[in-house]
């Protein structure tokens, strides 16, 4: 009965005009980035190894006297983490400065992810919204399926959806750039964290760029999925959702300055990448903390999402 | 025979007030049976209990005897509904909107949506999105999406809103067949008395959240039953007086040249051989046929006043 629900579900959203549309967005912003990089390259020069070399020294310098002078743990840990890159660069002769290939578009298309998001926001949103809107919900809860069933399967679909443009997104900007740009190009990506510094793989690295973007989506589409099914309203719950996308990290930022309770900010733990690049925004915050406060706030959502969905009567 | 619909006392609050108080009525396979009451009544109310869209506040609803609150899965899978509006999506076919719930239902097979595509006379337009349809196009696909897992209850509420009367002739000949070649008991609501009364077997008014009577549309042919009959005779004036002295219990009337009574069968009979007997001759006589328009009117004005 369930996987005919999500059947369902994946049916009715490739039906519907608007999810064409989101996809053709998706993949003219693709198109649109690997056009502007293509000809932003085109008169670029690199600067030779002195060069770098002086600029790298120049900022360590600057860097230094940075974590020296603040008092705020954050910008201390940031500037420690620099450091420790550009020495790097310089023991083992890494230009920072590259020829665009494949990677540093595919590094530029992250940005992409962001979006995918507000995308997932908006069929979270909209997928228990609309059938109240039209009504159906009438007819889909006059069946034996459970009420629990029926959320769940939305639910399901919604991350499902997810998946499907994260994929489509790597596949996309991959086909695009290796045409484009070819392969040629450093396969190492550098990051540090608490001073040590990590070397990795780039296409590992890619993929937990892209994992990492997609913990801030499940968060997110969790979230918007319970402000609708509770409100029954699809704007409301993309409005909120897609603000808190865009400006949550920020707010966390400058709410970390304040205080340490910031730590159990949803977006204070959403960018797990933190962890493997810069460190955290607060000190004392681990991985494994990370997770357990992202596993409370799904909890939460859900069980406000269900028990709302479960108890309500549906009176429209 | 064995109700497959009952309700046992239900009521349900609505904020501070009653909007259904204490209903109790049994609907028996291959019976339809019509829920009659003015605007606001609870027909709608009713109707959202007994599909577990609400809960009940007190009483309990029982379909093919499970209960709809204790046993909500076993009661449910007998019934097929169209609350209002016909509301499919827009944005699907009609087949696929069969499908989707085909899906939701055991054992529905491609071959019951291709017939009942083809009943509600839509396999012509299968591939076309509902959209496109008339509303009297998706009150047929409504019909077809309530019938495909072959329920025994069939609610249906208003569902003849907005249909041109060539429309609602069809609907009702299409479930008289249902009821009657798949013995579903259908339950359906309605303010519009003509057609209830066009295809219903039995009846019942709900005012103000309450039953104010149930009955069977065909009541008035019983013999014992009272009912209004005029007599064209040769005497008016005469036969009034005769009329009178031989049965004073009845109430007798002039108007407009006829004679009116209110009596039973049996008792017309009698008046007539009496009339005859004295001389006056009886030309015809007519049983006014009370409309449930009359009924309805009559069972509701105690509450309206
Ligand atoms: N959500 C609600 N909260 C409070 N009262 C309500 C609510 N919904 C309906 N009512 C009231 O309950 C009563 C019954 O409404 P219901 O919709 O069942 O009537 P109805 O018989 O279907 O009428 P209609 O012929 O207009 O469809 C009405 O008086 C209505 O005002
Ligand atoms: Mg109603």
């Amino acid at each position: 009965m369930f996987l005919k629900l999500v059947q369902n579900e994946w049916m009715k959203l490739f039906n519907r005009t608007s999810t064409y549309v989101m996809l053709g967005l998706l993949a003219a912003g693709v198109l649109t980035t690997a056009i502007f990089t293509y000809y932003q390259q085109q008169d670029q020069q690199l600067p030779s190894q002195e060069q770098w070399q002086a600029e790298l020294q120049s900022e360590n310098e600057t860097l230094a006297q940075q974590e020296a002078e603040t008092n705020n743990y954050y910008i201390e840990s940031d500037a420690i983490n620099q450091q420790a890159i550009n020495n790097y660069r310089l023991e083992h002769n890494l230009s920072p400065y590259e020829t665009e290939n494949v990677w540093t578009y595919m590094d530029s298309n992250t940005g992409l992810i962001q979006f995918i998001g507000m995308l997932v926001i908006i069929v979270a949103a909209s997928i228990v919204a609309q059938e109240f809107k039209q009504g159906t919900i009438k007819l889909l809860l006059v069946r034996s399926a459970s009420r629990t069933q029926v959320l769940a399967a939305k639910f399901a679909v919604t991350l499902l959806f997810g998946l499907f443009l994260l994929v489509s997104l790597f596949a996309m900007s991959f086909a695009v750039r290796a045409i484009v740009f070819g392969f040629d190009g450093s396969t190492i990506h550098i990051t540090a964290s608490n001073g040590e510094v990590i070397e990795w793989s780039r296409i590992i690295y890619l993929g937990v760029t892209y994992l990492a973007g997609s913990v801030t989506m499940l968060m997110l589409a969790a979230f918007a999925f319970m402000i609708s099914t509770v409100f029954r309203n699809d704007s409301i719950a993309i409005a909120i959702s897609v603000m808190l996308l865009f400006a949550g990290t920020m707010a966390t930022n400058i709410l970390a300055l304040l205080t340490d309770w910031a730590k159990f900010s949803l977006f204070a733990n959403t960018n797990l990448e933190q962890y493997f690049r810069g460190g955290p925004m607060v000190e004392g915050m681990t991985l494994g903390f990370s997770v357990v406060v992202l596993v409370v706030y799904l909890v939460v959502f859900l069980v406000l999402a269900f028990g709302f969905f479960n108890k309500r009567d549906v009176s429209i | 025979m064995e109700s497959i619909l009952s309700l046992q006392n239900v009521h349900k609050k609505l904020g501070k007030k009653l909007a259904v108080n204490g209903v109790s009525l049994d609907v028996y396979p291959g019976e339809i049976y019509g829920f009659l009451g003015p605007n606001g009544a609870g027909k709608t109310t009713t109707i959202r209990m007994i599909t577990g869209l609400t809960k009940i506040t007190s009483g309990d609803i029982r379909i093919a005897d499970a209960s709809i609150t204790s046993d909500y899965k076993s009661a449910i899978q007998h019934v097929g509904t169209i609350v209002e509006n016909p509301e499919l999506y827009p944005y699907l076919t009609a087949e696929k909107n069969l499908l989707h719930f085909a899906r939701m239902s055991k054992n529905v097979t491609k071959e019951d949506i291709d017939s009942r595509l083809k009943l509600v006379r839509l396999d012509h337009v299968r591939n076309q999105k509902v959209r496109k349809f008339s509303l009297g196009m998706k009150q047929r696909l409504g019909i077809a999406q309530a019938l495909i897992h072959r329920p025994k209850v069939l609610i249906l509420d208003e569902p003849t809103n907005g249909l041109d009367p060539a429309g609602v002739r069809e609907m009702r000949d299409y479930l008289r067949k249902v009821a009657k070649e798949e013995g579903v008991a259908i339950f359906i609501s309605s303010h519009l008395l003509a057609e209830i009364e066009l295809i219903c077997d039995r009846f019942a008014i709900i005012q103000e959240g309450k039953l104010v009577q149930v009955e069977r549309v065909s009541d008035e042919d019983r013999p014992e039953e009272m009912n209004r009959y005029q007599l064209e005779v040769s005497d008016l004036a005469k036969a009034h007086k005769l009329a009178v002295r031989e049965f004073p219990k009845l109430v007798i009337h002039e108007k407009e040249n006829w004679l009116h009574i209110k009596a039973a069968k049996e008792q017309v009979g009698q008046l007539i051989m009496f009339l005859t007997s004295q001389g006056v001759m009886v030309y015809q006589s007519v049983r006014e046929k009370q409309t449930l328009e009359d009924r309805f009117l009559q069972a509701t004005e105690r509450g309206v006043s």
